[in-house]
């Protein structure tokens, strides 16, 4: 095996960690791009109308109606508790990132 | 011809691309990801020009921080999730230190002694505590805007609920009723928090945190304490919600 051919291969080797680093970095620049992504807030707005008891309600009509809407209630508070969530998250970045004014001044 | 024959016939030209490439990406990554925690550098203590370039970039990332708050505050506000005279006070606090940062500001870029230009960039730090204090204590009032605003929802949801569950068939009845219960000693639970949190507010201040730490600490950690059981309660009494709603779906 000449020497040119040793050298050859040895930067085909190096060419394949290469890419490879490449790829992981790639990976993890993946990663972090969805995991800020995550924090993006959520539109979904509480419905200012609040939910109003049927007073006369006995009929299965009259039930199936109190059910639908406690559905729909259902769906707008696990919503805003999402968002809740995220106020939550938001409190959590402040955290990290308090260490800031501990820098080294000029 | 397999994978490893074909390797050796690559043309040089392109190994040395990418050689190039990671040492390129090597350099270019760290600077871009952390351009925000390496602008520190040493000024030499007569070079009042450097102090005020360090200085200016300290103040645009303290404006920058407030900008993206203020940003927050105003969509909650649109998601009707804090009312405008929650947000207005928020905004308020912003202001004044956005406005504080930018008379500071005029008073770096004027400076032209080095001992008062550094002074200057040392009051960033000590007076502002944007993000020591600042940005830590408004989020958490965010946070508690939302949290007793949600419970507010959250309890008004009450007869309704009742309702649901009395119309329910008498076999469900038992598990709706250990539920719903559940649902309200939560919301008492958070209740019982929300002043021991908003007590806390006037004492997180730069003054405190620069003198009086210990102070400081203990007020922080019991609004965190105030707000992690506020959060888990609220959760709780959505999924006892969600359950009771679940239950009743079923049918």
């Amino acid at each position: 095996m000449t020497l040119k051919t040793q050298l050859r291969q040895r930067s085909i080797w190096l060419l394949l960690l290469i890419v490879l680093a490449l790829s992981l970095s790639l990976v993890a620049c993946g990663q972090q791009v969805n995991a800020s992504g995550t924090n993006a807030p959520n539109n979904n707005t509480f419905s200012q109308q609040q939910y109003q008891p049927n007073q006369t309600a006995h009929s299965s009509n009259a039930n199936a109606s109190t059910k639908t809407k406690l559905q729909s209630t259902d769906q707008q508070v696990q919503s805003i508790l999402s968002q809740l969530e995220g106020a939550r998250n938001d409190v959590n970045s402040s955290n990290a990132g308090s260490s800031q004014d501990n820098a080294q001044q000029p | 011809m397999n994978l490893f024959t074909c390797l050796p016939h690559i043309p040089r030209r392109f190994a040395t691309f990418a050689i190039l490439s990671i040492v390129a990406l090597g350099i270019l990554v760290p600077t871009t990801a952390f351009a925000a925690t390496t602008s520190t550098q040493k000024c030499a203590p007569t070079d009042t020009q450097c102090f005020i370039t360090v200085g200016n970039q300290f103040i645009a990332i303290r404006q920058t921080a407030l900008i993206t708050l203020s940003g927050k505050i105003t969509t909650r506000e649109n998601q009707h999730l804090i009312s405008s005279d929650q947000s207005n006070v928020l905004q308020s606090d912003i202001g004044t230190n956005q406005s504080g940062l930018a008379s500071l500001k005029s008073k770096l870029d004027a400076e032209t002694n080095p001992q008062a230009a550094r002074q200057d960039v040392v009051n960033i730090f000590f007076q502002f505590r944007i993000f020591a204090v600042v940005l830590p204590r408004d989020y958490r009032r965010l946070y508690l805007d939302v949290a007793v605003n949600v419970d507010s929802k959250l309890r008004s949801l009450g007869p309704g609920v009742q309702q649901a569950i009395n119309n329910a068939p008498a076999g469900e009845q038992a598990q709706l009723n250990t539920l719903f219960n559940d649902y309200k000693n939560q919301l008492s639970t958070a209740e019982s928090q929300f002043d021991v949190a908003q007590t806390a507010f006037p004492a997180l201040t730069p003054a405190n945190f620069n003198y009086n730490r210990s102070t400081y600490q203990s007020t922080l950690s019991s609004l965190d304490a105030a707000e992690h059981t506020i959060h888990t309660a609220l959760k709780q009494a959505g999924s006892d919600l969600h359950q009771i709603a679940q239950i009743l779906k079923g049918k």
